[in-house]
């Protein structure tokens, strides 16, 4: 298992190139190409801010403007959806990749998250526009945190990536069941009510889910006044995260040679 | 010197699942009972050495087991017995265009290709000028791969291919694409491969190809080499076996 994490490295080319051709193909053709990857998250947010604004207001206490509140969740958790939404098909789909040439399956569900990771980062200029002109109290030593909330979410969303990928390979039901356990999983995260809702039942529920500490790091970060009160519980997940990265490797690496057989 | 692969003993079966189950009845039912499969024995007991630098071409009719030893060879498949030891970097090219995407224009695919198939991004940015050129494709370097005809795609892919060779090259029927004079010139190539001291492994229903870049050759026949030899006289044995009565099992080659 670890000479082949190790033999990784040594493909970072493929990685890359694989990425730019993966981005680069998905706006081939379309009149305003890379500007989409812009434009879907403004819409989003306008629909977002036009709801919650004039058709149903929403105030509470804390959580103005809610539409930037939501959209400080929502952006990392596409990243997240897609990734294993595409992930879990993506063995399948390049099945000749695998049939054909000697080629690290892992490197496909890799590829999977960093493009949507790129889609990620390019929706966040849209965000820090929002930011600014709503006067969000970006503070200074919190915003430091950012990036590593970003890794935390890179190495759990790899994990799942890999272990939902070599799944699918063979219980192809995982691709039906994964997407109502995203919608299942979308709304027990704190993503469009803020943690403090909860009752406190609930609240040790959404403690057990990992994307809620993601969630709430994001929205204390970028969002909430005051300093970063959930560094711990972000560390604990990112150590966390990387246990289970390397649970999944392990059996992506165990089942790899099923792969060439049965895709 | 030693050989650059050596294989020994190698067996592999592929179990296929006899019976289909077709109504949602059926699957609920026989969900927990397990499923009755049948094994398909595609190689038993091969053996054979690569020599450094030689060419060794692999013959055999529809399902003898051709591609699926050099799927082996290749580390794609595991071997479900026998010792495989490999000692030079392979680079197998047992279909065309894999991975390439047609809604990138050439320079882009080139660099996926070539990617795939082991080159790194500095030795691209130096070749792909050379693989245009060898292609005859600098014309269109810039239209997108579905604008191709598919005999252009094919030149692109094999220009790659023959650009990615490291040390060992291992070709599933080669020599089958493009007009006579590109046919021409992928042979000049191999050939040049084989003088700069290259090992190759060559699989093809052919015999005259087998007879002309080989100097021998193995004949496989349900899943066994039945005959290791001069290529000339392999591929009379095959020309005869065909003759005879056809194979047992045909499928493998699907799998």
């Amino acid at each position: 298992m670890f000479p082949n994490l190790v033999r990784l490295l040594r493909y970072r080319g493929l990685i890359q190139s694989l990425v730019a051709r993966e981005l680069k193909a998905r706006y081939r053709g379309s009149v305003l190409g890379f500007f989409w990857s812009f434009f879907n998250p403004l819409f989003l947010l306008l629909i977002y801010s036009f709801v919650f604004e004039y058709v149903l207001p929403a105030k509470v206490d804390g959580l103005e403007p809610y539409a930037l509140f939501m959209f400080c969740g929502i952006l990392p958790w596409t990243w997240f959806a897609s990734s294993l939404t595409e992930s879990s098909n993506v063995l399948i789909s390049g099945g000749n990749l695998i049939k054909k040439v000697l080629f690290p399956a892992e490197i496909l569900p890799i590829v999977t998250v960093l493009a949507n990771m790129a889609h990620f980062f390019l929706g966040l200029p849209i965000l820090a526009v929002f930011l600014i002109y709503y006067r969000a109290p970006l503070g200074f030593p919190e915003i430091l945190w950012f990036p590593v909330i970003v890794f935390v979410q890179l190495v759990f969303t790899l994990g799942c990536a890999l272990i939902l990928s070599a799944l699918t390979v063979h219980f192809r039901d995982i691709r039906d069941i994964l997407a109502n356990i995203l919608t299942l999983w979308f709304f027990a995260t704190p993503i469009i009510y803020p943690m403090g809702a909860a009752p406190a039942l609930g609240r040790r529920g959404l403690n057990m889910n990992p994307f809620t500490h993601l969630a709430v790091s994001y929205q204390e970060v970028l969002f909430y006044k005051g300093d970063f009160g959930h560094w711990k519980w972000l560390l604990a997940l990112g150590a966390a995260s990387l246990a289970f990265f390397l649970f999944a490797y392990f059996v992506f690496d165990r089942l790899r040679d099923t792969f060439a057989e049965e895709v | 010197m030693g050989p650059v692969i050596e294989a020994r003993g190698i067996c592999k079966s592929f179990s296929i699942p006899s019976v289909r189950r077709e109504t949602v009845r059926e699957h609920a039912l026989d969900f927990f009972r397990p499923r009755p499969h049948e094994r398909l024995r595609v190689l038993e007991d091969v053996g054979f050495e690569l020599r450094r630098g030689e060419s060794l071409g692999i013959m055999g009719r529809n399902g003898s087991g051709k591609s699926t030893l050099l799927k082996i060879v290749a580390g794609i498949y595991a071997p479900d017995a026998g010792t495989l030891a490999v000692h030079a970097p392979l680079t197998p090219i047992l279909e065309l265009g894999v991975g390439w995407n047609p809604d990138l224009d050439a320079i882009d695919n080139i660099e996926l290709l070539g990617t795939v198939m082991g080159m790194s991004l500095r030795e691209l940015r130096t070749a792909t000028q050379d693989i245009l050129a060898f292609a005859e494709l600098e014309r269109f370097a810039h239209l997108e791969l579905r604008h191709y005809s598919s005999g252009m795609a094919a030149r692109l892919a094999y220009a790659v291919a023959f650009r990615a060779v490291r040390d060992v090259l291992i070709l599933d029927e080669i020599f089958a694409v493009g007009d006579a004079g590109f046919k021409e010139r992928c042979q000049g190539r191999y050939r040049d491969l084989h003088r700069a001291g290259h090992s190759m492994l060559l699989v093809s229903h052919e015999p005259r190809t087998i007879a002309t870049f080989c100097k021998r050759a193995l004949l496989l026949d349900h899943g066994r080499i039945v005959m290791d030899g001069p290529s000339a006289a392999v591929a009379d044995r095959y020309l005869m076996l065909l003759t005879e009565a056809p194979a047992e099992h045909a499928p493998a080659a699907a799998i």
